[in-house]
């Protein structure tokens, strides 16, 4: 038993190198086998090791050594390989140093190989660290520390003499077996041996001896200082014939434990013949003429192949298939006993009509090494794997496709093996090209979120991590082909049985134009929120039957209404219903299909009514569900505008027509001396200047032409007071005014034996201009005292008083009186007389009138015709 | 002998009633004529006459005193209801306001609106 790991050996194409390699293999010794055109035929790993400390080019079994290869070593070596391969040497042994003769020597062999049968020729070259020659090196201090590496080493180093009797031996004995190296010196090497082992390593002793320089390896018992026998392995390697060495070298160590596993290896296999029988897997073996050699329990029961008939020793393999079927499995066979390991399928209905699916591999059973002398059958059910396997590809491919449907993106990171996985529709979204190996990094999609979001994705699968729940992210995202796309990822952290996060699961939806639709829907929303809020109008939104449903807070505002008061309401209650306009609304509304653009009046929450200008207009909502929108606008300020222009405009109009008249009048008045002066002229008698008629025509003319003259100067007086913008205003007494206006009547009253009773008490100052205000009295008094009653005498009262923001200056006459009705439009016209008998010109009232108008005030009229009249002359203050 | 027979003069200012009266008198356009001071006078006057002694011709003007020439129109219509004949009446004025010529056509007798001053030519167009 010099082998137990046989399996190991390269290519039987030399058998000699079997052994060979095996021997060296087992031994602490590198080996390189070259054939004569120097192509390695065999390498292992301590010669490759040690070849490249030299060489940095690797060796590997087919390769063709070059000079090249050679360089870095002592020249020595190709030279003597050379040697070798010209047959001048069998053998020959180099000392190579590596660094320095204290840390690593090497000695290699390179010896003579040849194999005539196979007709092989060729050299080994075998290559060993000298620790042997270290520990008998002649520096003291470097023995020691040897000695020291060696004594701590797990292994025993013994040299024993060519009797096999032990000479040295390492310290590291006491750890192993207990003894002490003196108890071992000068003991047998065949002693403490198990009895069982003991042929065996006699054997092997024998072997050592006869074969110096070879190191033979054996495994066997040893009895250790307590009694006990254990496994150990020896390297023994005969170096009597070195001048140096003289001894027989060995080292050995404890493989108890291998041993251990051995056994239990070997109870498993005895175990695995009690499964054969147990399994449910079916083991058949043919031999090379296809006939059954032996079969499992599990073949015999179910014969799950071979269905035709029951199985039988001796039997013909091909008895149970059926005919069509033979010449594919005949075919099959050929492959088999080719050296191919085949797998098959194959599938039967049972008498209830269920389907079997059974795999078989054929496996060629060899006869050492290339003969082939039979076949291992072994079969399967996997009717339920093959279902699953099927659902499972179903399984994947419908998520596939759901997967493309929904554009779910899934994404599963490992986080032992720091494998991703993603799904195609996963790199579409990202727009990540299909070879995604160079995406299977978490940092790279980690890179593709948007910098901003990057923190609440952590957090969010960080918070994941801790409470174990499933997270739901939103997230921006820059897809690999520059588009910026806005990310659903729903997923979780699995965790494994220790609570360490183990897996990252996550799928993946672009959301983005879902997501700007929403955005575009809330910016809308948000534009009209603001608009309602913000906007000057107000806004009611309202049921079709006139519940309110919303109202802004302008128009909350405007009707001195809260919101909550007002979506309280119906609309009727802020209408007047039974007025017209509400009426007329209604209507067009009924004609228009609920569309109403026009004013109201709406009432406020105090009573009072608004005027609005209101455009209603019905509308669906996006359920389709009807209601109204009202858009109100308080237009108060508008209408006050409206009357002040309006009667700012009759004022001007007036004004204008006044003008008009006032011109049409002056007009007349100067036109009708004019004309008489004409019609005086033309009546003269130029023939007789002498008529009679002519001396009254030409006292006519003269009455004319005062006349002319007299319209003129009124006219220029009304004409100033008209013009006078700039009326010069100062502190007056209406006592002294009175006082020096009743001066220039005085004569005039005592002839009509009139009376006036003036009382300014309550009012007597005012700031007025001082010239209008005499005129005003003057003209006031004088027309009471003319236009007095034949029938009594004239008594005139005159008071002021305050009215409002007025002062009011009052004329009271017992005189003729009028009848307003009759005369009222043309009392304070110019050249309006009223009066037959008197010589008025029709010219006071309307100075009286145009001065007041001219200091932004007004006069009244009362009068009652043969009782009196009353002026009411209005200043404003 | 004359055009007409009889004419009614309504006007205040005394030159004018003068010049008219010499310049009908002149043309023989009328035979006799009649003043009234303003339309009040007028109005009592005509209310006092059947209809054969109604005047054919009535010189009216328009701006006097107590009854200006509109009031006497308005009263005439109503006065005109018992005579089987009536006068044509002549506006006689020196107006210019345009709203006078309009307000004149309203009335009935108004036959034509004469400006100041009353020409020969003009009562010789009169026929």
């Amino acid at each position: 038993m010099i082998s137990s790991n046989i399996d190991s050996i390269d290519s039987g194409k030399f058998p000699f190198l079997v052994l060979t390699e095996k021997i060296l293999s087992e031994t602490k010794t590198g080996y390189l086998i070259v054939d004569k055109n120097y192509e390695i035929i065999a390498v292992n790993n301590l010669y490759k090791l040690f070849h490249n400390l030299y060489n940095e080019k690797s060796l590997q079994v087919g390769k063709i050594l070059t000079d090249q290869d050679f360089l870095c070593l002592p020249e020595s070596v190709l030279h003597n390989l050379k040697k070798v391969f010209a047959g001048h040497l069998e053998s020959v042994n180099l000392q190579i140093e590596h660094l320095s003769r204290e840390t690593l020597s090497y000695k290699l062999t390179i010896s003579y190989l040849s194999d005539i049968e196979n007709n092989f020729e060729g050299a080994c070259l075998t290559v060993q660290k000298r620790e042997i020659a270290i520990v008998q090196g002649d520096n003291s201090t470097q023995t020691s520390y040897h000695k020291l590496l060696i004594d701590s080493s797990s292994t025993v180093y013994q040299f024993a003499d060519a009797a096999l009797v032990y000479t040295y031996t390492s310290n590291a004995i006491s750890n192993i077996l207990g003894y002490t190296p003196k108890e071992m010196n000068g003991k047998n090497a065949i002693e403490l041996v198990h009895p069982d082992d003991k042929d065996n390593v006699r054997d092997w002793l024998i072997e050592i001896r006869r074969r110096p320089e070879i190191v033979l390896t054996l495994e066997y018992r040893i009895k250790n200082k307590s009694g006990d026998f254990i496994w150990i392995e020896n390297n023994a390697r005969n170096m009597l014939a070195d001048p140096n060495i003289k001894a027989v070298i060995m080292n050995f160590r404890n493989i108890q434990a291998k041993k251990v596993a051995d056994n239990a290896l070997i109870q498993s296999e005895q175990r695995l013949s009690l499964l054969l029988n147990n399994t449910e897997e079916s083991f058949i073996i043919l031999n090379s003429r296809l006939r059954i050699l032996t079969y499992n329990k599990a073949a015999q029961d179910r014969s799950p192949f071979f269905y035709n008939a029951p199985l039988q020793s001796g039997m013909s393999v091909l008895d149970l298939i059926s005919r069509n079927e033979i010449s594919a499995y005949i075919e099959m066979f050929e492959l088999v006993f080719n050296g191919e390991e085949i797998e098959k399928e194959t599938k039967f209905i049972d008498s209830e009509g269920m389907i079997h699916v059974y795999s078989h591999t054929f496996r060629p059973l060899f006869d050492g090494q290339t003969d082939i002398f039979g076949v291992f059958i072994t079969s399967t059910e996997i009717t339920e794997r093959k279902k699953l396997t099927e659902e499972l590809a179903l399984n994947s491919e419908r998520l596939k496709a759901a997967q493309k449907i929904a554009r779910l993106g899934y994404f599963e990171y490992d986080f032992n093996t720091k494998i991703c996985y993603c799904s195609e529709q996963f790199c579409e979204i990202l727009g990540i090209p299909d070879d995604y190996y160079s995406w299977q990094q978490l940092s790279s999609f980690q890179s593709m979120i948007h910098s901003e979001d990057h923190d609440s994705v952590l957090q969010g699968i960080q918070k994941s991590v801790v409470d174990g729940k499933d997270f739901s992210l939103e997230f921006r995202c820059h897809t690999n082909n520059g588009i910026e796309k806005i990310i659903l990822a729903i997923g979780s952290v699995e965790k494994n049985d220790t609570d360490v996060s183990a897996k990252f699961k996550v799928t993946l939806q672009d959301i983005t134009d879902s997501k700007m639709a929403i955005l575009a829907i809330q910016t809308l929303e948000s534009k009209f929120k603001s608009l309602f809020d913000n906007s000057i109008d107000g806004v009611i939104l309202s049921s079709e039957n006139g519940d309110i449903i919303s109202a802004n807070p302008s128009v909350c505002q405007m009707l001195g209404y809260s919101q909550s008061e007002l979506v309280a309401l119906k609309s009727c209650d802020l209408l007047d219903v039974n007025t017209t306009l509400v009426k007329k609304m209604f209507q067009i509304r009924k004609e228009d299909n609920g569309a109403f653009i026009g004013e109201l009046l709406l009432k406020h929450r105090l009573g009072h009514f608004v005027p609005v200008e209101v455009t209603s207009i019905s509308m669906k909502d996006g359920n389709d569900n009807p209601y109204v929108s009202t858009i109100i606008r308080d237009i108060t300020e508008k209408k006050k505008i409206e009357s002040e222009q309006k009667a700012l405009s009759e004022e001007l109009l007036k004004n204008n027509q006044d003008l008009q008249q006032f011109s049409f009048i002056t007009s007349h008045n100067l036109r009708a001396p004019v004309a008489n002066l004409l019609s005086l002229l033309s009546l003269y008698n130029n023939e007789n200047p002498a008529d009679d008629f002519n001396q009254i025509l030409v006292e006519k003319f003269k009455e004319a032409t005062m006349q002319l003259n007299a319209t003129l100067n009124d006219l220029v007086n009304v004409l100033v007071i008209k013009s006078s913008n700039n009326i010069e205003r100062e502190n007056i007494s209406f006592t002294d005014i009175y006082l020096v206006v009743k001066k220039n009547i005085d004569n005039l009253l005592k002839q009509q034996n009139g009376e006036i009773f003036a009382n300014f008490s309550e009012v007597d100052e005012i700031q007025y201009n001082r010239i209008h205000i005499e005129s005003i009295f003057l003209n006031m008094i004088s027309n009471a005292i003319r236009y007095s009653s034949p029938d009594r005498k004239p008594e005139i009262k005159i008071r002021s008083y305050k009215q409002n923001n007025w002062v009011i200056v009052e004329f009271e006459d017992n005189g003729l009186g009028m009848d307003l009705k009759r005369y009222g439009d043309r009392l304070f016209g110019l050249y309006q007389r009223f009066h037959g008998h008197k010589e008025g010109k029709g010219l006071g009232l309307y100075m009286t009138r145009s001065q007041v108008i001219a200091m932004g005030g007004k006069i009244e009229v009362e009068s009652e015709a043969g009782v009196g009249t009353t002026f009411k002359i209005f200043f404003k203050i | 002998m004359a055009k007409f027979s009889e004419v009614l003069l309504v006007e205040d200012d005394p030159i004018t009633i003068l010049v008219c009266d010499r310049m009908i008198k002149m043309t023989s356009f009328a035979d006799k004529v009649i003043t009234c001071e303003n339309g009040k006078i007028a109005i009592d006057f005509l209310a006092t006459l059947e209809s054969e002694q109604l005047p054919p011709i009535i010189f009216l003007d328009i701006n006097m005193p107590v009854m200006n020439g509109w009031d006497f129109l308005n009263e005439f219509e109503i006065l005109k209801l018992k005579f089987t004949q009536l006068p044509r009446i002549y506006l006689l004025s020196s107006t210019v306001d345009p709203e006078d010529y309009k307000k004149a056509k309203k009335f009935e007798q108004v036959a034509d609106f004469i400006s100041k001053p009353l020409s020969k030519d003009t009562l010789n167009e009169i026929v």
